[in-house]
């Protein structure tokens, strides 16, 4: 009995940790959703093997529970000095490489119930930009712009 | 054997996913076969990765007074070429409008203005120039110590905004306020009544963008 709590506790102890280092990881930039009911923070925005990979956490900072409809066909970046546009990328299947994707929607389309004061994270992926862009415009359905982002490259 | 028929069928609608749900969802961005994937999709796409041109238009506004032309040259790029820029020496000067950026009697800039002096911050990204000379001027109406000071603060609210708002931070600004003493139309006509239009021709601010 005391080697199933102690597990039980344990693992407990290990998602509590898990969770908080995700909700805690800083805002590269916050914005607000454009009906002002969710503060969208881009969490990473990270070039790897000439992919980016962009997180954004949404809260929901209203009064009432949401539930958000992001399609991630709708999402893109800008480089406004190469004056180039990209969207997300699909795999073979022709849908996109982005998540949580609660239905197929239009490729993949996030919609989840998101209590008040509580926090769901979205990712997609995209195709990296060359070396030469410095800073990007990130564009999520629903939400005012992510300005002048500098990508991590590893 | 009642409740065997009852485990068999929560199997059988346990194994069927919802038809509407993602079929075949990544657990996350660090998924092996979400990255595996990501690889492959940026390589079908080739060199241009996708990459769609972004297509701008500018158009006129009709109503606001229009930014002072004083020629465009080669050797400037499309951005403040379309803001009436000229070359020279080396220098791209470019003269705009007070009445577009301030109100009457007034420093801080207007948000009406934004667009253009967004339009003048990239034009100076894409010119590669470090310095930044922001000059500002007024007509003749008020005092010459009034209007002195006037200018000085416009200039400085336009170095200002381009630091905060557009970011220029790699690139260095010097201000200076001249008031009404460097006029580039008259003030009044021959006969000593008003001019206007000349009026509103000094009230402006230059801006030189230089190596």
């Amino acid at each position: 009995m005391k080697k199933v709590c102690f597990a039980v506790l344990t693992s407990a102890f290990l998602i509590g940790l898990w969770l908080t280092t995700i909700y805690a990881q800083k805002a590269i930039q916050i914005q607000p959703s454009s009906d002002g009911t969710i503060e969208a923070s881009l969490i990473e925005a990270k070039v790897q093997r000439g992919v980016l990979t962009l997180k954004v956490a949404l809260k929901n900072i209203s009064n009432q529970l949401i539930e958000p409809e992001i399609r991630f066909g709708e999402a893109y970046f800008t480089d406004v000095v190469a004056k180039k546009k990209y969207f997300a990328l699909k795999d073979s299947e022709g849908k996109f490489i982005a998540g949580p994707a609660s239905y197929d929607w239009g490729g993949g389309t996030f919609k989840e119930k998101i209590g008040k004061n509580e926090s769901k994270i979205i990712w997609i992926k995209f195709p990296a930009p060359p070396e030469s862009t410095k800073t990007i415009d990130v564009h999520i359905p629903k939400v005012l712009p992510f300005e002048d982002i500098a990508a991590v490259r590893k | 054997m009642e409740s065997l028929k009852t485990i068999l069928f929560l199997m059988m609608w346990l194994a069927i996913p919802p038809a509407f749900a993602a079929s075949s969802a990544y657990v996350g961005p660090e998924d092996q076969r979400a990255v595996e994937e990501a690889v492959k999709a940026v390589n079908r796409l080739g060199p241009e990765r996708g990459a769609v041109p972004l297509v701008e238009k500018v158009v006129d506004i009709i109503g606001l007074p229009t930014i002072s032309i004083s020629g465009a040259s080669i050797g400037i790029s499309k951005t403040l070429q379309d803001l009436g820029a000229k070359k020279v020496g080396t220098e791209i000067q470019l003269t705009l409008s007070a009445d577009i950026l301030f109100d009457f009697d007034r420093w801080e800039i207007k948000k009406k203005a934004e667009t253009v002096l967004h339009q003048v911050s990239k034009g100076i990204i894409e010119s590669n120039k470090k310095n930044i000379i922001i000059e500002g001027h007024t007509d003749s109406k008020g005092s010459e110590a009034y209007n002195f000071e006037l200018s000085g603060k416009r200039a400085n609210a336009v170095k200002d905004w381009f630091i905060s708002i557009a970011r220029l931070t790699e690139v260095r600004f010097q201000t200076k306020g001249y008031g009404e003493s460097r006029p580039i139309a008259p003030n009044t006509n021959p006969d000593g009544s008003d001019y206007p239009d000349g009026r509103a021709k000094n009230r402006r601010v230059e801006i030189r963008i230089a190596d």
